[in-house]
């Protein structure tokens, strides 16, 4: 996978976290994954993207810290489960990958991305059609003076 | 001149409202996103600024009917959405009212949408995740425009 849009996928995730909530957030671990993508946590927003890049980013957390992140955004208490709390899980996701395309700004057009698709539960797999196993990187992110933790996993589809 | 100084600077620092005209009438807003949570977000800021939120949609066909019911001041609009995208929705408001104000409002990394855009017509553009200010300043110069 390419360093650059490694790079691209932390900086955009703490830019995001900074700007929206004020959350300074720590990259708590990149790993190149094996398999199938499972599920690995209650919350998952998922965008796909296509174009000269192709594949498919997945936000997970838990419900408490979407129902937590989702709070911070509006300044009021949002419920677990709720559909403000699922809607905020995907507008970060959504931002968060604007983020990364706007490194690919010297192309024109890199690629074009899905609304968010969220999805509740653990017992699932995302399948992406990657060409490696390399192609899959996984983020863990660690918010500083807290002990939430946010995951990213990245599966690009080579060319 | 018998007025303190904290009294006067009192008075200096209190800011007009962006959100009302100058009859004091509240500008109307119809705000455009398939994120409930950008909706609340920005009705919120517009609100604090006198803004009044008089109506929302979330995707460009819910708009492009929104706006011919509510002909409102001013229409902030997302680029991605489902159904009818915000670039389709701009499309077609311009075309029923060629006056319409429509501020696109969009994540990092859709600037080739939002440059085609304002090549049809919309006022501006703000960048997610946006703050108080140049939002409503967007749409303040949006209006005046």
């Amino acid at each position: 996978m390419d360093k650059n849009l490694v790079r691209a996928v932390a900086l955009s995730t703490q830019t995001v976290f900074q700007d929206l909530i004020n959350w300074e957030m720590r990259v708590d671990g990149i790993t190149v994954n094996k398999g199938p993508t499972n599920g690995t946590a209650e919350l998952n927003a998922i965008i796909s993207f296509s174009g000269s890049l192709s594949g498919a980013f997945v936000l997970h957390c838990s419900e408490t810290l979407a129902a937590a992140i989702s709070s911070e955004m509006l300044g009021l208490k949002c419920e677990e489960g709720s559909a403000d709390a699922k809607d905020a899980i995907g507008e970060l996701l959504n931002m968060i990958v604007g983020g990364v395309k706007n490194h690919y700004q010297h192309q024109r057009d890199p690629f074009r991305i899905s609304v968010p698709t969220i999805v509740t539960g653990t017992d699932f797999s995302v399948h992406v059609k990657v060409s490696s196993e390399d192609e899959i990187v996984s983020f863990g992110f660690l918010h500083v003076g807290g002990d939430e933790r946010v995951g990213l996993r990245l599966m690009l589809v080579s060319e | 001149m018998k007025m303190r100084g904290d009294k006067l600077t009192e008075i200096i620092n209190v800011k007009e409202p962006r959100g009302k005209n100058k009859n004091g009438e509240s500008y109307r807003v119809l705000m455009v996103d398939d994120s409930s949570t950008v909706r609340k977000l920005g009705a919120q800021m517009l609100r604090s600024e006198m803004f009044e939120i008089c109506g929302e949609a979330a995707d460009g066909y819910q708009a492009f009917q929104a706006y011919k019911e509510l002909k409102p001041d001013v229409v902030t609009m997302d680029v991605n959405m489902p159904v009818m995208n915000g670039i389709e929705a701009l499309r077609q408001i311009l075309a029923y009212d060629k006056n319409a104000k429509v501020v696109m409002v969009t994540s990092e990394g859709h600037r080739d949408m939002v440059l085609e855009a304002v090549k049809l017509g919309a006022k501006g553009y703000v960048v997610k995740p946006f703050r108080k200010d140049p939002f409503c300043e967007q749409l303040k110069l949006a209006i005046d425009s």
